[in-house]
């Protein structure tokens, strides 16, 4: 079931990938460059990735934000809106694990909590050509370039 | 920037993509000099983090030199352009009046002519040594707005200019103490959509205890009723967008109980205790549906290595 | 209608003359300055796991956490906003920003550090004096200082037994050599 599910996806973002633009509460930092990679020296529209103005036409979502208690109830109505096969990518520190809200009462700490998300963009704010290689990673095209680091002192 | 957004909001994308490309050697400037485009992590209490690069003045002058001669070329070929007059020129008008009755600032303000600017009033840092022009227009409208904050683009060069050659020597961070807790200190400078204020009051451990902002923008979005009165919808999202909104800003909670009149306000432990009692347990029983829905999600996830987390890979 | 149309001829010049300027970036990679504060990387070898980087972070994302005799350091760097101020305040200059940006991960442990120290305890009541790597550069540091100790006996006990033990041998001594 998994392995059709799999090609069915492949199929479906073999092509060009259109996101939506979602803020769930963040500074505007990481939409300013969410929309700085549309602009001319970035530019993601060669590589098919259009910025849409609305959910029903998005096949990912691009979530700026640590989710805050009174956006959670549009994110998910955002969510439900979008047609499945759906992406959700979180763009930022804040929708990682909550960035420098992570503790306080006003936020859900994170997308995580919130959506299933595919992939996360950790940067404060992260760089356009971050957003890019973290699309382009969602949809497999390159590979993971982190690794969890790992210490045991020996004696 | 803003140049570039109104376009976007009227549909003129050529002005979009330009003025975009103009900004974007700053971020690279500003990447170059503080170590990151947005977040500088410059400030800090007693002085800043770090020093300039030895080789600033030589990274600086040709490009702010480069962004006055394109955005002066840009201005130059937009300011004959009648469609965009159309568009601009007569719509969203905030009068004098309305502009003083609601508190709008920045460039929001002086362009119905309310001559207000915290750096000439106030002045802080080191704005009561270099010289500058604070850009009024009497125009009322949004083009009258985009002019100012052209006018001020041209102006903020020539304010680096003059910092540039007045740049003093000396240690980029004074020595203190202790910061003494719970004192309160208030501040206002003019950013560029106004007036920003915040307050801070001091905790122990040398850490802020409470910190509050009050932003331009929340005036500012107070005038959009009276603005939009009597206008076509197709004008209402360039109006909008002519205050420069961040509704990021201004994303606030205050609880009013509507028979008395009374503000509530919360505490820490009892917004806490709300946001345990129903919050999680409404995001609990919501993600596991979200889950249970989620099968899709498998494929896109890059395989795992980690076998420890495997067993919840829905 | 003439003046539009000289506007309209100078804004195609205005694009014309900047030409294309996309940059090459998916093809080649990234320049990026050496300023630039990207992911942080902690060099094990230097750290000595004293916590400065703990009490500097905004964020609150470092933690020490103590438990059978290891010290545990760990980055939650999922919340880091890349400011930079652990890496200035380490003493032992272990903390390095990286030029790195291109961190993208589908699960948030995978843009975690941690490491683990073993911790010294008080050779009298078995509490929590540091980390050894602590001790040993604190003991390195006073055997380089002019100021001559006899103080070799003290670096294994915690604060309180230091004090009683000081009590005890009254006939302790500072010598400065010139």
């Amino acid at each position: 079931m998994n392995d059709r599910m799999n090609k069915a996806l492949e199929w479906c973002f073999k092509k060009s990938i259109w996101v939506y633009h979602v803020n769930a509460g963040g500074c505007n930092g990481c939409d300013i460059e969410i929309l700085d990679a549309l602009t001319p020296y970035y530019d993601v529209e060669r590589f098919g990735i259009k910025l849409v103005h609305t959910p029903r036409h998005a096949d990912a979502l691009l979530v700026a934000g640590p989710v805050t208690r009174q956006v959670r109830e549009r994110v998910l109505r955002i969510y439900d809106a979008t047609p499945d096969p759906k992406l959700v990518i979180g763009v930022g520190s804040c929708a990682m694990g909550g960035g420098i809200w992570h503790n306080s009462y006003a936020t859900l700490g994170g997308l995580g909590n919130v959506l299933p998300v595919a992939i996360y963009i950790p940067g404060c704010p992260p760089r356009p050509e971050a957003i890019l290689y973290g699309v382009a990673q969602a949809l497999g095209i390159v590979p993971q370039q982190v690794k969890k680091q790992e210490y045991v002192e020996v004696i | 920037m803003w140049v570039g957004l109104a376009c976007h909001f009227i549909g003129f994308d050529t002005l979009f993509m330009q003025s975009w490309r103009i900004r974007e050697p700053v971020m690279w400037l500003t990447e170059y000099l503080t170590g990151n485009r947005k977040t500088y992590g410059m400030n800090k209490v007693g002085g800043v983090a770090r020093d300039l690069p030895s080789d600033y003045e030589e990274r600086i002058l040709p490009v702010i030199g480069t962004i006055e001669t394109e955005t002066l070329g840009v201005v130059d070929a937009i300011l004959g352009d009648s469609s965009l007059q159309a568009r601009l020129a007569g719509t969203g008008i905030i009068t004098p009046e309305d502009a003083r009755a609601f508190c709008v600032l920045g460039p929001t303000a002086r362009g119905s002519g309310v001559d207000i600017d915290a750096r000439r009033d106030h002045p802080f840092a080191a704005y009561d040594e270099v010289e500058f022009e604070v850009c009024v227009e009497q125009g009322c409208d949004i083009w009258a707005r985009t002019l100012v904050r052209i006018r001020e683009t041209i102006e903020s060069i020539k304010i680096l200019r003059q910092l540039l050659d007045k740049m003093p020597d000396g240690p980029v961070m004074a020595e203190f103490d202790e910061i003494p807790p719970y004192r309160v200190g208030i501040s206002s400078v003019e950013a560029p959509r106004g007036e920003v204020h915040h307050y801070a009051m001091t905790g122990p451990d040398n850490r802020p205890y409470r910190w509050r902002v009050r932003a331009p923008s929340y005036n500012n979005l107070q005038v959009i009723p009276s603005m939009l009165r009597g206008q076509r919808i197709a004008d209402a999202p360039i109006s909008v967008g002519s205050l420069d909104p961040c509704f990021s800003c201004t994303e606030r909670m205050a609880v009013i109980d509507q028979d008395s009149g009374a503000v509530k306000v919360y505490k820490q432990e009892e917004l806490l205790e709300m946001f345990n009692r129903d919050v999680i347990a409404r995001e609990r029983s919501d993600r596991s549906n979200l889950l249970d829905q989620g099968d899709c999600f498998v494929g896109l996830r890059p395989p795992r290595n980690d076998s420890r987390r495997g067993g919840d890979d829905v | 209608m003439f003046k539009h149309t000289i506007s309209e001829l100078k804004e195609a010049l205005v694009c014309l003359k900047a030409g294309q300027v996309t940059l090459p970036y998916p093809f080649e990679p990234s320049i990026v300055e050496d300023t630039f504060r990207g992911r942080p990387v902690l060099n094990t070898r230097k750290c000595m796991c004293c916590g400065a980087c703990a009490n500097a972070c905004p964020a609150r994302l470092i933690t020490l956490t103590d438990s059978d005799g290891i010290r545990a350091l760990h980055f939650e760097l999922g919340r880091c906003t890349y400011c930079g101020n652990c890496r200035d305040a380490c003493p032992q200059e272990a903390i390095e920003m990286s030029t790195q940006f291109e961190t993208a991960t589908a699960n948030p442990d995978d843009i975690v550090i941690h490491a683990e120290f073993y911790l010294q305890t008080c050779r009298e009541c078995g509490a929590v004096v540091g980390t050894q790597r602590e001790v040993d550069v604190v003991r390195e540091k006073l055997s380089n200082s002019p100021v001559r100790t006899n103080y070799a006996d003290y670096f294994d006990l915690c604060i309180t037994c230091r004090r009683k033990q000081a009590i005890h041998t009254p006939s302790l001594t500072l010598e400065v050599v010139p």
